[in-house]
């Protein structure tokens, strides 16, 4: 089994004991595990959230709609939806909305990964979703390495200098967004090393 | 009246050769060493080719284009280190160098030139090679680690195998053609990297870029388990890849890719910022 089928009855096995292939496949899999243990997590965290309010009645509607959507339920045969709520029993509904946004969150990233499939050729992303590279300079060390180099040298390791640096601002920036991405820790490690060789190359040159 | 003129040209396109060929100046260094020496080349304008010798021969031929260069050289134990010594008035034209080597095949080779090119091939020995813009050409290297550092020079390498290749490359395209062994690393920013091959059986290869293309073309049979991610750019996928057993990230649409071929015995790694990615079956 692999992570793309166990993750298919992800729903299912967030309330209840995984068995067969599913739980021989939850003890092989930490990413599995790790992905579960969250779902559980946040599922119990949702008890304790103490809310007045109880949610709108258009809230209701937009999970079911979204949830129908996904497919992860069907069209109720009886006027008012299954998820509207009873409102002497809130809480309960209340936790049945915590589940239903996470098993909307899940039914996304699973419809995501069964599009990427193997032989599949991916379509064009919006240009609108592009986001340019950062505009490149130079720090006080560059041009202070800059002079040193002869004239015929100087323009070919400041737009190397300007291309790294902005590889190593595009890093950041990433990583500044998220912190616990490790491509974007390696980007940054892989910026660095460039910026390295440039200077390294540089040093040779003004000796 | 056209005639004369006409003659009046060669004669003077001869003159420049006759006093160019009489300007430059031809050297020769001739050392034995011991196995696995060390030879270095350190070149400011100019090429530099070295290909292996039949035996424990170092034997460097240098044409030195002027007046203005002269070439330092030493031998200490069975390190040779050669260096082109630029004088007053040098320039990238009037100093330039042409070195070819020989060297034994297990020697240790270490080239520096600013503008190459830079040519290698037919090693077994560590193979180090650095350049500002200068093409660089590494092929029939076995059982020895290659090293390219480069700024803006295509770097091409074919038949390596058995032994690490680690290339980093700020602008310059890299291309490697039936490269294999336990680790192969290219770094690039803007430039693009393509591989051709099958990946061997059993290494980790590692190709990331910030804003240069990644392509790898791939024979049906390779064993691999490939990752493929671009932050901002375009994947596209078109080997029949197997489902992973096992992924630590959620797939991408259009941004990533994750599978495995044949028994996945290699591990690949293709990662960009910004660039495009693309897997073929060759």
């Amino acid at each position: 089994m692999t992570c793309t089928d166990f993750q298919d009855k992800l729903p299912d096995l967030i309330d209840g004991e995984a068995a067969g292939e599913h739980a021989a496949h939850l003890k092989s899999c930490a990413a599995c595990s790790d992905l579960v243990s969250d779902l559980r997590a946040i599922a119990s965290g949702a008890k304790v959230l103490c809310s007045a309010d109880e949610p709108s009645p258009r809230v209701w509607a937009n999970i079911q709609r979204a949830l129908e959507a996904e497919g992860l339920v069907r069209t109720p045969r009886q006027a008012g939806g299954v998820l509207t709520p009873a409102r002497r029993h809130w809480a309960p509904a209340w936790l049945v909305a915590v589940a239903a946004l996470v098993l909307v969150g899940f039914g996304v990233l699973i419809y995501q990964n069964r599009l990427v499939q193997p032989t599949q050729v991916a379509k064009e992303t919006p240009a609108t979703l592009t986001i340019a590279t950062p505009p490149a300079t130079l720090a006080d060390d560059d041009l202070q390495l800059l002079t040193q180099l002869s004239p015929a040298m100087r323009d070919t390791y400041e737009t190397n200098l300007k291309d790294v640096n902005a590889f190593i601002q595009d890093a950041q920036e990433s990583l500044a967004r998220n912190p616990n991405d490790e491509d974007a820790r390696h980007f940054l490690m892989d910026a660095y090393q460039q910026k390295e060789v440039v200077y390294q190359l540089a040093m040779d040159r003004t000796q | 009246m056209v005639t004369k003129q006409r003659v009046g040209e060669v004669a003077v396109v001869v003159v420049a050769c006759v006093i160019a060929v009489a300007a430059s100046e031809k050297k020769e260094f001739k050392y034995t060493v011991g196995p696995r020496a060390s030879v270095t080349i350190n070149n400011q304008f100019g090429p530099v080719s070295v290909k292996p010798s039949a035996g424990n021969q170092v034997i460097i031929t240098a044409i030195l284009q002027s007046n203005k260069v002269e070439v330092d050289d030493s031998k200490i134990g069975d390190r040779v280190e050669l260096k082109s010594h630029l004088l007053q008035g040098a320039t990238p034209e009037n100093a330039r160098v042409e070195y070819e080597a020989f060297v034994p095949a297990d020697a240790s080779v270490s080239i520096h030139s600013t503008n190459g090119p830079v040519r290698a091939e037919q090693l077994h020995g560590d193979l180090t090679l650095e350049g500002d813009t200068a093409t660089m050409e590494v092929h029939d290297i076995s059982d020895a680690h290659v090293h390219v550092n480069s700024l803006n020079g295509p770097i091409t390498l074919t038949n390596i195998h058995n032994g690490h290749v680690e290339i980093s490359s700020v602008g310059g395209d890299v291309m490697l053609n039936s490269v294999t062994g336990p680790l192969v690393s290219v770094t690039s920013t803007t430039g693009k990297i393509h591989y051709d091959g099958d990946f061997g059986i059993g290494g980790d290869y590692k190709l990331t870029s910030h804003s240069g293309d990644i392509e790898a073309i791939i024979p049906a049979d390779a064993s691999f388990d490939v990752t493929a991610k671009s932050m901002r750019g375009d994947v596209q996928n078109d080997f029949p890849l197997q489902p992973k057993q096992h992924i630590t990230f959620l797939p991408e649409k259009g941004r990533s890719f994750v599978g495995t071929a044949g028994r996945a015995a290699s591990s690949v790694l293709l990662r960009t910022v910004s660039g495009k990615i693309r897997l073929k079956k060759r």
